[in-house]
């Protein structure tokens, strides 16, 4: 497999990871709000940093921004790196993003305490009173995550107690919280959905999971397609419909092993608990099928056939934005209002297709190469 | 009496279906034809007997039956937490807006008036926290479930 390059590793000064261009004396207000946990927690960060000897930068081209990863040692790199590899670049001092990650076992630093209170925990993570104008803060409570995003200084905190008991899917999909926050004031809307295509046009598949997106996207890799996600993607609509990928890992379950044999090497490496869909990640495969990001021609909602041959039916807009929008908003924290008029708002640029699934699946990939063909 | 849509309501009405999301709950929601009508003129603020007559206008069916069918989408709709009694109404009337829009009617033809029903889906409460109390560690973090390198 292909390992990771590109590791910068030196010792930063805390005023290169963090700097605060508007340092001042905090009100009293801010003394417990978010901004004085958000430096609190940054504080345990610049002491991590310096328990693991240094910081280790990453830098990446994502939707047209340069993101920047600083890692207090290595334990992390692994379990976050792999799914961002396609977009993987060269060292870059003005990053629009600065990405702040550690564990407290590995570094032997701890974190403050919350500041908040078990009520204060809301429906997807969010932190009531903690989040506002410019800081966002959630916490998972299935991955033991925490994410904050200071949106003045661009600089993201991603904490958890121990590297080691990091989910596996987590490394699929590592950082999706504050990627959303961040994208979404830019003008860009994260979506749960597949994307496939050419340089020229490609299409969203969405839909629940389990409606055949990840299947469908994965079948494109013995095409002449390319590939920008199985799950998630960002998507803006101006200047014209445009999907950016975030992220190369796939998944697939077992009983569908035996219908994809071109995956037998990423399988053979996959990570798959038992029961749980298989994960690997397609760069280290597939890195000419990787794409950044295509206009957006279409929106397709696969649906399970048990005929052989593949069918494409026009569907109306409404339906594409019931397949989209409450599977997106609901697994995203904090968007709601915003979010769906931009879905909203995508929908009506993009024509709405069914695709009904045949069981050849080389014809599922024939069929969305002849449609890109005529609408591409 | 009119209603109003309620703050943690989105919703788009797009070539004459209507999706209908509460971001609450997870709940979500579509009406089509006569339904989505209906919630097009509850967002304008047009009070019953004015929503009745707007779909008079654009439908040919039973009055009576149009009448129950209204009253029932609204009160569903009310139930759900959707669209809330405004306590405030003014009295505004908006007979501007009753009589059908260019192209709402086929031919210059009313459709056949078909009860309409609120389609709801609850597969997206799965993913929300709907009892987000946990137990605390001694640093005062949640315990979450343990996962090993291995899972």
């Amino acid at each position: 497999m292909a390992q990771h390059s590109k590791v910068l590793r030196r010792k930063l000064t805390d005023m290169e990871i963090f700097p605060l261009t508007e340092r001042k004396v905090a009100t009293r207000e801010e003394k417990s709000g978010p901004e004085a946990f958000f430096g609190k927690l940054h504080s345990s960060f610049l002491r991590a940093v310096k328990a693991a000897g240094g910081a280790i930068e990453h830098f990446y081209d994502m939707g047209g921004f340069k993101i920047r990863l600083c890692f207090a040692g290595s334990t992390m790199l692994p379990l976050i790196t792999r799914a961002l590899s396609h977009l993987e670049s060269g060292p870059d001092p003005c990053s629009h993003l600065t990405i702040c990650l550690w564990d407290s076992r590995s570094t032997g630093i701890d974190i403050p305490p919350p500041p908040w209170s078990q009520d204060d925990y809301l429906k997807r993570g969010e932190i009531g009173g903690y989040y506002d104008e410019h800081i966002y803060t959630h916490y998972d409570l299935y991955t033991g995550i925490l994410s904050m995003l200071d949106l003045r200084q661009n600089i993201a905190l991603y904490w958890l107690s121990d590297a080691k008991e990091f989910f596996y899917f987590e490394t699929g999909a590592p950082l999706l919280t504050i990627f959303n926050w961040w994208m979404e004031r830019h003008e860009k809307q994260m979506v749960h959905a597949a994307a496939v295509g050419t340089a020229a046009g490609g299409l969203l598949l969405v839909g629940k999971s389990g409606s055949g997106k990840s299947s469908t996207a994965l079948a494109c890799l013995d095409s002449k397609l390319l590939y920008a996600g199985d799950d998630h993607c960002f998507v803006e609509t101006k200047p014209k419909p445009y999907a950016y990928s975030i992220f190369c890992s796939g998944k697939l379950s077992p009983k569908d092993f035996g219908r994809f044999p071109f995956l037998h090497e990423p399988l053979r490496y996959a990570k798959q608990p038992y029961g749980e869909k298989a994960l690997f990640f397609l760069q280290d495969f597939f890195p000419q099928k990787m794409a950044k990001g295509f206009p957006v021609k279409a929106i397709f909602i696969p649906r399970i056939t048990t005929r052989p041959e593949t069918q494409i039916k026009k569907t109306s807009a409404v339906a594409s934005l019931t397949a989209l929008a409450p599977s997106t908003i609901f697994q995203l924290p904090h968007a709601g209002h915003e979010a769906f008029t931009f879905l909203s708002a995508f929908v009506k640029q993009v024509p709405a297709y069914t695709l009904e699934l045949g069981t050849d699946v080389s014809g599922v990939t024939r069929a969305i190469e002849n449609f890109l063909l005529v609408h591409g | 009496m009119n209603f109003i849509i309620n703050k943690n309501i989105a919703h788009e009405i797009i070539d004459g279906e209507a999706i209908i999301v509460n971001l609450e709950n997870g709940n979500y929601y579509s009406l089509d034809k006569t339904g989505a009508d209906l919630w097009n003129f509850v967002e304008k603020g047009l009070d019953v007997p004015e929503i009745i007559e707007g779909l008079a206008q654009r439908y040919e069916g039973n009055r009576t039956e149009m009448e129950n069918s209204v009253r029932q989408l609204l009160a569903d709709m009310e139930k759900e937490g959707l669209i809330t009694i405004n306590q405030e109404t003014k009295g505004e009337k908006h007979r501007g807006i009753l009589a059908p829009g260019e192209g709402e009617l086929k031919n210059g033809k009313k459709l056949l008036f078909e009860s309409p029903t609120l389609q709801k889906y609850t597969d997206m409460q799965a993913m929300l926290w709907l009892d987000p109390i946990h137990e605390v560690d001694e640093t005062g973090w949640p315990n979450t479930p343990k996962f090993s390198e291995e899972n």
